[in-house]
């Protein structure tokens, strides 16, 4: 359904995206997920076509991006924290505007969607509060019955009533389709998503389906007889490694439960206990930005 | 935006309505005084309306919402280019053709008026406008870049005037040919708009669009230098009748001695930045009834020691051979020369050859208005009517004519009993140009003459005058272009301070 492939983007000396790849599987709900600036809104404008790659290539709908036309983008909803409609228009204006565009318009859908949002039909676009624009822009991209939505930043500004709204929104109606949304916000991403991408500084680092991830990472805590020591080498998949009295606390990014004692021990010898702990989506990208971070200081050291 | 259409067609209507209302000789000050500013704020709103609509769906940037709409790029850039012609185009269209019928012109040369002024706008203001507009977001955007695009052509002009000592580089656009460099310049500004619309409708490369946009402009003012050659072959192709002007020879006629001003006084046009030296020609071979035009001529210098220099000069002789004329016809060319350049060469022995670029134009039609209080109207001068000047020392004669004027007229006062005439005058700025319409200010041309009867000074005095006047007729004679052909004199010696105007 979309497909960056070694995607990268440069604006004058800055590198927005370096070598992205990642691709979004059908009827997925793809997060893309980074914090502000690591290139999120750079990756969705090269799919939409608005800005090109320097290099590489991405697809959408199986059709290269740069050749996207009408007729994948009457397949196409996109709604964006930063997108500009014609201020001078009201909201029915605007909606009568768009329809015949769209062969597939619903105007039941239309008419149901806008109730569901609450969005005043005579009121200027110009004159809407930032969250109404946004549910104004999701109005416009729900009634066709997009095969694709994208959603750059959705939530950026919203109070968390008109999130829910929007949320409601978009869940009544997402159905079958396939959804794209980036958000530094975990927790608005959080019961959304099937699959999730993480991006730092433009690239990528890692892709993969949420439930996958929630799985293999575990917080765990190893009481010894004695006091906790740092090891010198930290299996890799470790993270956030940090000692505290007798404990040794870390986040482990391959847990299974069959074989982690054994690798635990085979790290830091004889141990009393170890406890783990599922972690909530937060903690683990909290765990894996802190982990990037790290390692970019590293090596620039 | 309808408000803003609204309103420039409301300034576009009221432009018409003071052209209607002043007609002829419309005499209300206040009336005539609003006309250029009118214009103006009519100019400047069609193009901020043009800009203004093609930003409604801006090309460059990302955030634009119709970007992620299912619309095909060509139609949206028709819907732009249907909005400008029916809602920027279309009431200064209207206008025109109210005019044209106000002043009681026949439907259709009203509308073919109209509609070859607007075709030629629209062509050569409103798209490259349109083709601007895709290039910024917004309006300051758009001044700026207006601002900076006419600051940089003005300045390069200006230094091409200063290097070139005035005008000379564009010497085309000061004559009939000029058409030919209009052509050109529209050619390329059409074609930079056509590739700056593609470039932006359909690629969105808005960065290699200003670039075009830059590198036009530059060719722009390049194409104003059109040399002269190049263009009067052009225009010798359009010759409607190449053989009447083969007879005519001309030759230096040193017999006539230095000029002297009839009136016996000295010349009063000689200033001190230029130095005017009158050389005596006769011209043999010219049939009856025909203006004679040099549109051009080279004039080059070439010293003992073979060194040779040219100056160029534009529309400054017309000859006129009325049938009571013998087969010769004698005058003096007014060379102008820049102060200091007649002063480097004045005293020296040279050799001249002058090269001329000629335009044989021959009666087309002749006309007799009543000199006082006189209407008429004909299919070629359009609607006429005369008056005397606010001191009764001249008459006016002013005629309105739909769409492109033959502009090449005399005129002179006659009394018809008497067979008494008044000195013939000349408005001769021809335009040569072999197609329909130009590109125009007005979709109604004005034309016309003050002819005087009566010096008040007491220093001039007239076969026609004050007593005669109501008696006598303006005849106004139209020329048409037949021929245009070079030819070149040789004057083996001569020194230019022998030639200059004798009192």
């Amino acid at each position: 359904m979309i497909r960056a492939d070694n995607l990268w983007k440069k604006f004058g000396r800055h590198e927005a995206l370096r070598g992205l790849s990642f691709s979004a599987p059908e009827g997925s709900a793809f997060a893309l997920i980074g914090a502000n600036g690591a290139g999120k809104t750079t990756t969705i404008k090269i799919l939409m076509n608005m800005l090109e790659p320097t290099r590489g290539r991405a697809e959408i709908l199986g059709v290269d991006s740069r050749r996207l036309s009408p007729r994948e983008l009457e397949w196409i909803g996109y709604v964006s924290e930063n997108q500009d409609m014609p201020t001078a228009l009201t909201v029915g204006q605007y909606l009568d505007y768009l329809r015949p565009f769209y062969s597939r318009w619903d105007r039941d859908l239309e008419a149901s969607v806008r109730r569901q949002l609450r969005l005043p039909s005579e009121r200027r676009i110009g004159d809407l509060s930032h969250g109404m624009r946004m549910k104004m822009a999701l109005a416009c991209a729900l009634p066709f019955r997009p095969t694709l939505l994208i959603l750059d930043e959705p939530f950026s500004g919203l109070d968390p009533l008109v999130r829910d709204e929007f949320m409601e929104g978009l869940l009544q109606q997402a159905g079958e389709m396939t959804v794209l949304i980036s958000s530094h916000e975990l927790g608005e991403i959080d019961g959304v998503a099937t699959h999730v991408a993480f991006i730092d500084e433009g690239q990528l680092l890692f892709e993969e389906a949420m439930s996958d991830l929630t799985g293999r990472f575990r917080e765990v805590q190893v009481t010894f007889d004695r006091p906790a020591a740092t090891p010198a080498q930290a299996p890799r998949d470790w993270l956030h490694v940090r000692a505290m009295g007798n404990v040794l606390a870390f986040v482990e990014t391959r847990f299974t439960e069959e074989d982690l004692g054994e690798r635990v021990r085979s790290a830091v010898g004889a141990v009393r206990r170890i406890d783990t702990q599922p972690m909530p989506l937060r903690s683990i990208f909290t765990a894996l930005a802190r982990s990037a971070r790290d390692a970019a200081e590293m090596r620039e050291a | 935006m309808w408000r803003m259409a609204l309103a420039v067609a409301l300034v576009d209507f009221a432009l018409a309505a003071i052209l209607i209302k002043l007609a002829h000789f419309g005499s209300s000050p206040a009336l005539r005084s609003l006309l250029d500013p009118i214009r103006f704020v009519g100019i400047f709103g069609t193009a901020v309306l043009i800009v203004a609509a093609v930003q409604q769906d801006a090309i460059p940037g990302m955030r634009q919402d119709w970007l992620a709409r299912p619309i095909k790029r060509t139609d949206l850039l028709l819907s732009k280019m249907l909005f400008v012609a029916i809602m920027a185009r279309g009431p200064i269209f209207l206008g025109d053709l109210v005019e044209g019928l106000a002043f009681g012109f026949s439907i259709e040369s009203s509308l073919a008026a109209a509609t070859s002024r607007n075709l030629w706008m629209f062509l050569a203001f409103d798209l490259p406008l349109l083709a601007f507009g895709t290039l910024t977001r917004n309006l300051t955007e758009a001044v700026v870049g207006g601002l900076a695009i006419m600051l940089s052509a003005s300045s390069v002009i200006a230094m091409l005037n200063e290097l070139y000592r005035g005008a000379r580089w564009q010497e085309t656009l000061r004559t009939g040919m000029a058409w030919v460099t209009q052509s050109i310049t529209i050619l390329v500004v059409l074609l930079a708009t056509m590739i700056v619309l593609a470039f932006q409708y359909y690629r969105r490369k808005t960065m290699p669009a200003r670039w075009t946009t830059g590198a036009a402009s530059l060719l722009f003012v390049a194409s104003l230098s059109m040399p002269w050659r190049p263009v009067f072959a052009v225009q010798q192709r359009f010759s409607q009748n190449p053989a009447v002007a083969r007879s005519v020879t001309l030759a230096f006629e040193p017999g006539m001695g230095r000029f002297r001003d009839p009136s016996g006084l000295r010349r009063s046009d000689r200033n001190e930045s230029e130095m005017i030296v009158p050389l005596p020609l006769r011209f043999s071979g010219l049939p009856d009834n025909v203006v004679l035009k040099a549109d051009h001529s080279t004039v080059r210098f070439i010293s003992v020691d073979g060194r040779a220099e040219d100056f160029t000069t534009v529309n400054d002789l017309e000859i006129r051979k009325d049938g009571s004329a013998d087969g010769l016809v004698r005058d003096y060319h007014s060379i102008r020369f820049v102060a200091e350049d007649y002063n480097r060469i004045k005293d020296q022995r040279v050799r001249i050859e002058i090269d001329y670029s000629f335009t044989l134009l021959t009666l087309a039609s002749s006309h007799g208005i009543p000199a006082v209080h006189g209407e008429q109207r004909t299919g070629d001068l359009g609607w006429c009517k005369t008056r005397f000047n606010s001191a009764r020392t001249a008459v006016q004669l002013l005629c309105l004519a739909p769409g492109k004027m033959r502009n090449c007229a005399t005129a002179f006062l006659e009394h018809a009993a008497s067979g008494r005439r008044n000195p013939e005058l000349s408005n001769c700025s021809p335009d040569y140009s072999p197609y329909w319409g130009q590109l125009q200010m007005d979709a109604v041309t004005r034309f016309g003459f003050g002819l005087p009867f009566r010096d008040p000074a007491g220093l001039a005095r007239y076969p026609i005058d004050g007593s005669k006047i109501g008696e006598s007729q303006i005849v106004v004679r139209l020329y048409k272009p037949q021929d245009h052909f070079t030819r070149r004199i040789m004057i083996p010696e001569i020194r230019l301070s022998d030639w200059v105007a004798g009192n």
